[in-house]
């Protein structure tokens, strides 16, 4: 039962995980309760989800746990305590200061391009003993327009090149489900200033939404259209009465014969 | 995406459970809506787990990816779903035989199969005309709701080829109509689901999947006999199924790239703010302007 739940609960799409979980509680009953927490906070650190604080956004992140349900935002100074299961900052804390040089140096750039590239998203630069680890966790809602998106970057500079992946998923669900999957992986570039962490980044960024883009063309062009035609070959819809009655014909004819 | 002259609300399908199990079915329903759609076989194996007591109702509610098996009787390809199926045999549209063979199992009444025959003869040809190479089966049966009342399903299944690059696609139409007597004509209503799977994960794009449900409703004349049925099912399937393609044409590759751009904001968000500052700077000229 508890593993049924997290193969379900870990298939959400990021922004609506809290709706998975509410029809798993459904399904499973009450005694999946004890484990949910537990779940949730696998997800949402898998993830990279951003709970809102204030005028705020914080990123839940592995690399960013420091105790039981606390995590560092160091963009925006603060430890704070999570409740995983209602997405809620419980109790928030100044995050002292980091003073290392270089460490300061790749966040400000980082958080520079943010403001270009993620305006609404939630970014952390951590700084861990043996690397700095990146992380963009974009999300946006539509539910006017009936569509959810998110997109998760994380990237690791150490020994002076940086590396990493973008995993997104574009969720249509007007009339039904239909989910488009982004998986792309940076490989180790070398970079050894945070200029150019920065602009490897960004290179990798580009290209990457920019091939996805002309795969959707591609697609569209050569593979949905080899699918299903538009209209049959004579650009006509079909005469029914005409292929029924051609039929009828072939019927008689066979038993005639 | 929706057809102005299609209803647009989709009443979930009729099962048989109340209270609690309505709960529990609406919520399994909400996680097919929510669920990557890739992974629907295998959450349905889930639901059944979880809620057995509702299997039957997550496997006639739940449009699953179709099967194909080859009559072993005409050498005919035809579609395995839930509408053929008894026990774990499934009935051949060409044949009317299960494969397995099976005891006791339920054939379609005499004049329904008549339906079904006519009907699979008429939808290969549509098939043909639209899909080169598909495969399609039409299934008949007797929903037993009213007098003169009848069900039928047409379902299509077509395998793209990989293109330059492109991993395979695929798409599958599954069309259930029931049609009633009402006065001196006979209303046709029309579910329709697609179930669409292409991809190109050289690009990074892993996955582009989903299903896309549409109903329609139409009250049409016929005279005796099938043929007046099959023409008016043939004609809502082919309307559907063309506006549905033009919804997942649009969905599929325009709005797609569209919510990327949303994601990440390409053109950067210095650029935005510019553009709002001049265009606010010109709407205060032009205020200044008009003001004198």
């Amino acid at each position: 039962m508890e593993q049924r739940a997290r193969t379900l609960i870990m298939l959400a799409p990021p922004t609506e995980v809290e709706s998975v979980v509410k029809d798993i509680r459904q399904l499973a009953g009450s005694e999946i309760s004890s484990v949910l927490p537990e779940i949730c906070k696998e997800y949402n650190e898998k993830h990279c989800v951003a709970f809102a604080h204030e005028d705020k956004q914080v990123v839940i992140s592995e690399y960013a746990s420091v105790g039981e349900n606390e995590y560092i935002c160091p963009r925006e100074g603060l430890i704070v305590k999570v409740d995983h299961m209602s997405h809620k900052v419980t109790d928030a804390r100044p995050l002292e200061e980091d003073d290392d040089a270089e460490y300061v140096e790749l966040a400000d750039e980082v958080y520079k391009m943010a403001k270009e590239s993620y305006p609404a998203a939630a970014v952390a630069v951590y700084n861990l003993e043996d690397k700095k680890v990146i992380v963009v966790s974009s999300d946006k809602i539509s539910a006017k327009n009936f569509y959810t998106g998110s997109l998760r970057n994380v990237y690791i500079v150490a020994n002076g090149a940086v590396s990493g992946s973008m995993v997104g998923v574009i969720h249509f669900y007007e009339g039904g489900n239909v989910q488009g999957e982004v998986d792309k992986t940076m490989p180790e570039t070398p970079a050894p200033t945070p200029t150019e962490v920065v602009r490897a980044i960004r290179r990798f960024e580009e290209t990457s939404i920019s091939t996805v883009g002309s795969a959707l063309t591609d697609i569209n062009e050569n593979q949905f259209k080899a699918l299903r035609r538009a209209l049959p070959i004579t650009r006509q819809t079909i005469d029914w009465p005409k292929i029924a009655h051609d039929h009828v014909a072939t019927q008689l004819g066979s038993m005639a014969m | 995406m929706c057809c102005q002259h299609f209803i647009e609300l989709q009443t979930p399908k009729p099962h048989q459970t109340h209270n609690m199990s309505d709960a529990q079915y609406e919520a399994g329903l909400d996680l097919v809506r929510r669920l990557a759609p890739t992974k629907i076989p295998e959450l349905v194996g889930h639901l059944c787990s979880l809620c057995p007591d509702l299997t039957d109702d997550w496997l006639t509610s739940i449009d699953q990816p179709l099967q194909v098996k080859r009559c072993a009787q005409t050498g005919r390809d035809f579609i395995l779903c839930d509408y053929n199926r008894d026990a774990d045999s499934y009935r051949s549209p060409f044949s009317n035989e299960y494969e397995p063979p099976l005891e006791d199992a339920v054939l379609p009444p005499d004049n329904l199969r008549q339906l079904e025959a006519e009907a699979n003869d008429i939808f290969a040809t549509f098939t043909k005309l639209y899909y080169e190479s598909g495969v399609c089966s039409v299934y008949a049966w007797d929903p037993a709701t009213e007098d003169g009342a009848f069900a039928m399903g047409v379902f299509i299944h077509k395998v793209g080829e990989g293109h330059r690059g492109l991993d395979q696609g695929v798409w599958d139409s599954i069309h259930v109509f029931e049609v009633v007597p009402e006065g001196d004509k006979f209303a046709y209503r029309l579910t329709t689901t697609v179930l669409l799977s292409m991809n190109a994960s050289g690009t990074g794009l892993k996955t582009l999947a989903g299903s896309y449900t549409q109903q329609a409703e139409n009250n049409l004349k016929a005279g005796s006999g099938w043929h007046d049925h099959v023409v008016n099912m043939g004609k809502m399937v082919e309307t559907m199924e063309n506006q549905m393609r033009n919804s997942l044409q649009s969905v599929y590759f325009g709005k797609a790239k569209d919510v990327l751009g949303e994601l990440r904001d390409a053109a950067g968000a210095s650029q935005t703010q510019r553009m709002a500052a001049l265009q606010s700077s010109l709407a205060a000229q032009l205020k200044a302007r008009n003001a004198m």
